[in-house]
């Protein structure tokens, strides 16, 4: 299986696992959003710096709404006005989530098109 | 005071959401929080603070929140700096002179568990105290239990450090110098003993609580540890075995130093070389034996051997078991 975009040596790690998410939350700043809108760090091609590459060349999730909005309580995240639900199969790539605060860590495979698999799209009141 | 350019080392990244959102780096031995915000003239634009020891310490145990570091623990140095210039995982911080603006600051409550990645070096606790609860209950019953246990569990802990010879030098002076900090007159100098004394407490030591449920019969857990907690409990269990005859020494020895006026006195104003001193010391040892209290040496060594210093801990100590074992005596609680 191959993933949406080169991944870095070693990487995924091997505790990534693949998970269906029902129910899972990605944070947007516009609606509809746009193809680049799931990109990794690594694929929007900005600046390198020393954190774990494959760390950088994920996609951030939530497993419920409530953490994905205490996300957003830092002020580099700020500028995301919308909220996404989606339904992600098991076949659509591999992931961690954090059992303390639900953030998925996500490595997505090419065959999978995250935008066909929003549910819906929230606006988040200002 | 001018404030000049710094440099800092990029020590670990706390908080990744599809970019580095929050950064802990070190200034020289000094630590750094930097946060990601939003500024058209950078391209990773970063807000940095200074942060003290303390201060962090109480962020990494989740006492306070991200916001605080960045708007209440002054003092502090503000930075900005761009990430894209980090090289050899060091960037060149530039002072940041005017009030942090609503958008450079986190939101209340983000916490530290809510960081994305793994912390190494700090020891949560493991270890669980559950006080089983039963009977009416006033909120403020909750509280007076809770600071009476977390005092007996303070006082017992740090009395084992500072007997420790291996324990940490820095630890062992904290002990010594909350002993030699207090006047013991009046009863903040005894709030502050006591507080002080978490001090001395490491990481997985410090009394946080897991769980609550206030209900009647309900349940309050308690994290810590475990060897401090059955020595807080041995205390308060042995307590009532002999309560009668610790009581009645209790009181002989508050009434002796009410009648001569010495409880409103200054321990460091008492005169150790006098019978008094003498009577005061053996009836204060008669308690402590009651009490279980096998620290005696330590008591005496850490009050600089003076006769109303011991027995005004002591007494201090008595009152907050008693206090405790009063809710067991009355049925509503049983530590578990």
């Amino acid at each position: 299986m191959s993933f949406r975009e080169p991944l870095p040596p070693l990487c995924p790690p091997t505790d990534a696992k693949q998970q269906a998410y029902p129910a899972a939350y990605r944070l947007l700043e516009t609606n509809p959003p746009p193809t680049n809108s799931f990109d990794s760090y690594n694929k929007l091609n900005k600046p390198p710096y020393d954190a774990d590459p494959c760390i950088r060349a994920a996609c951030s999730l939530f497993r419920s709404k409530k953490e994905a909005l205490t996300a957003i309580k830092l002020p580099g995240l700020k500028g995301h006005s919308f909220i996404a639900e989606l339904d992600i199969p098991a076949g659509a790539g591999v992931s961690k989530c954090n059992d303390k605060n639900g953030h998925i860590r996500m490595w997505m495979y090419d065959t999978f098109d995250p935008i066909s698999a929003i549910k819906k799209v929230e606006e988040l009141s200002a | 005071m001018t404030v000049h350019r710094r440099r800092a080392k990029l020590k670990q990244t706390l908080v990744y959401i599809d970019a580095p959102q929050v950064l802990l780096l070190k200034a020289r031995q000094v630590t750094v929080v930097a946060l990601a915000v939003r500024d058209e003239n950078f391209e990773l634009p970063f807000v940095a603070v200074t942060v003290t020891p303390s201060d962090w310490k109480k962020y990494v145990r989740g006492a306070v929140d991200l916001r605080y570091l960045f708007e209440y623990a002054q003092p502090y140095t503000v930075y900005m700096f761009d990430l894209k210039d980090i090289k050899d995982g060091e960037v060149m911080m530039t002072p940041y002179k005017k009030a942090l603006p609503e958008k450079f600051l986190p939101d209340s409550r983000f916490f530290v568990h809510h960081h994305t990645e793994d912390m190494g070096g700090f020891a949560a606790p493991t270890d669980v105290q559950t006080f089983d609860i039963d009977g009416k209950w006033e909120l403020n019953d909750f509280s007076k239990l809770y600071s009476r246990y977390s005092d007996v569990y303070s006082f017992l802990l740090a009395l084992e450090k500072y007997e420790d010879q291996t324990a940490p030098r820095d630890i062992r002076r904290i002990v010594v110098d909350t002993f030699l900090d207090q006047p013991f007159k009046g009863g903040f100098s005894y709030v502050n003993f006591f507080d002080q004394l978490t001090a001395a407490q490491n990481d997985n030591e410090r009394l946080s609580i897991k769980s609550m449920q206030y209900a009647s019969p309900g349940t309050v857990e308690v994290k810590g540890s475990g060897s401090a907690f059955a020595d807080a409990n041995h205390a308060i269990y042995s307590f009532g075995e002999n309560f009668k005859e610790i009581m009645d020494q209790y009181n002989k020895l508050h009434d002796y130093l009410s009648e001569r006026k010495y409880l409103q006195m200054r321990a460091t104003d008492f005169d150790n070389n006098t019978a008094p001193a003498a009577y005061i010391i053996n009836e204060t040892k008669s308690l402590a034996d009651l009490l279980g209290l096998r620290q005696w040496g330590a008591i005496n060594t850490l009050a600089k051997h003076n006769a109303l210093a011991v027995a005004k801990i002591v007494l201090s100590y008595y009152r907050r078991v008693e206090h405790t074992f009063a809710f067991i005596a009355e049925g509503r609680l049983e530590l578990l």
